[in-house]
């Protein structure tokens, strides 16, 4: 077994937040839809993106995601997540995914607003985030009464996310 | 039904994150109160008042702008869903939630927070940042203060 993977701080108090690795998700999809303009002016969307499948790995959960079982409905400030997990024992793992997305420009390494809309050249994209687990009561049940937080990376070629998921100790 | 073949993940890197701390509340709160629901208890705590000090926020709360409305469930946890304003030291205000996790049984009570901030304002880095916190009540359940770290 790896060493686990931790990262601490400590407030001026002495306070500490731990967070340790849990598992991971890959999500793969073939298909992007967006509302333009949805609410409230020129740069908002609303987003629609569903994954065709993926894996779920790591030291405390392992599974598969289910196909077009939910989907990302992001928006111009983030995204809003539902997708179903099945760990390897069978069990179905709800997950809403909530979080926030930074865009940078490429080239520049300037951050772009929050609302900007999407431009024809590649930028760079760190999301966050902040879900929460129904797990059914059982081996997983411990996943309902822990704070998460993630990290995000999207990749193209073929079109997939990875998200990295932390347990708040 | 369409079948989809699922490549291989290319990669399965850890992502990294950063944790700073950023700063803390010291809440006053009014006893809690609780009200007996068919999904469990509803808690209500509210916020009378308190400060915000830290390296990256000074300020105070906003008085009587809200409070703990956590859910009680019946599997132990308390699902924590708290909000308030605060007074930041240039004046603005700004809007904060937490949703989060409390567990009687070995004190856990963590959570992640929620902001909005005016958008070209000092603070608008909040608006697309996460913050996970820590939270400790005070024995006389007078005070509770919560501590905020930036994940970056």
């Amino acid at each position: 077994m790896d060493k686990p993977v931790e990262v601490s701080a400590a407030s001026d108090t002495g306070e500490t937040l731990r967070l340790r690795y849990a598992f991971s998700l890959s999500l793969f999809f073939n298909e992007r839809i967006r509302i333009e303009s949805a609410y409230g002016g020129a740069r908002t969307h609303r987003s629609y993106v569903a994954p065709i499948g993926g894996e779920v790995f790591g030291p405390r959960l392992q599974g598969k995601v289910l196909p077009l079982a939910g989907a990302d409905y992001g928006f111009s400030r983030g995204f809003d997540a539902h997708y179903m997990l099945q760990a390897d024992d069978g069990s179905l793992i709800y997950i809403r995914n909530r979080g926030l997305m930074r865009r940078w420009d490429l080239d520049t390494g300037e951050a772009l607003p929050p609302t900007a809309p999407n431009p024809d050249r590649p930028i760079r994209r760190t999301m966050r985030v902040a879900p929460f687990f129904d797990a059914p009561v059982g081996r997983h049940d411990w996943m309902n009464r822990t704070v998460f937080i993630g990290h995000g990376h999207r990749y193209p070629d073929p079109d997939h996310s990875i998200f990295t998921y932390y347990e708040v100790l | 039904m369409t079948e989809f073949t699922v490549p291989e993940t290319p990669t399965k890197k850890v992502g990294e994150v950063k944790l700073e701390f950023a700063f803390r509340i010291d809440a006053q709160v009014e006893t809690q109160h609780n009200t007996a629901t068919s999904r469990g208890d509803r808690l209500f705590q509210r916020i009378i008042g308190g400060t915000i000090s830290g390296p990256m926020l000074n300020g105070t709360l906003h008085p009587r702008s809200g409070g703990e409305f956590g859910l009680g469930r019946t599997d132990g946890a308390i699902e924590l869903n708290t909000h308030f304003l605060a007074r930041t030291e240039h004046g603005e205000m700004l809007y904060i939630s937490h949703s989060g996790i409390r567990r009687d049984t070995d004190g856990y009570f963590r959570f992640t927070a929620y902001f909005d901030a005016e958008g070209e304002g000092p603070h608008a880095w909040l608006n697309d940042t996460l913050i996970a916190g820590t939270g400790r009540i005070e024995p006389d359940a007078s005070k509770i203060s919560f501590d905020y770290f930036l994940v970056g």
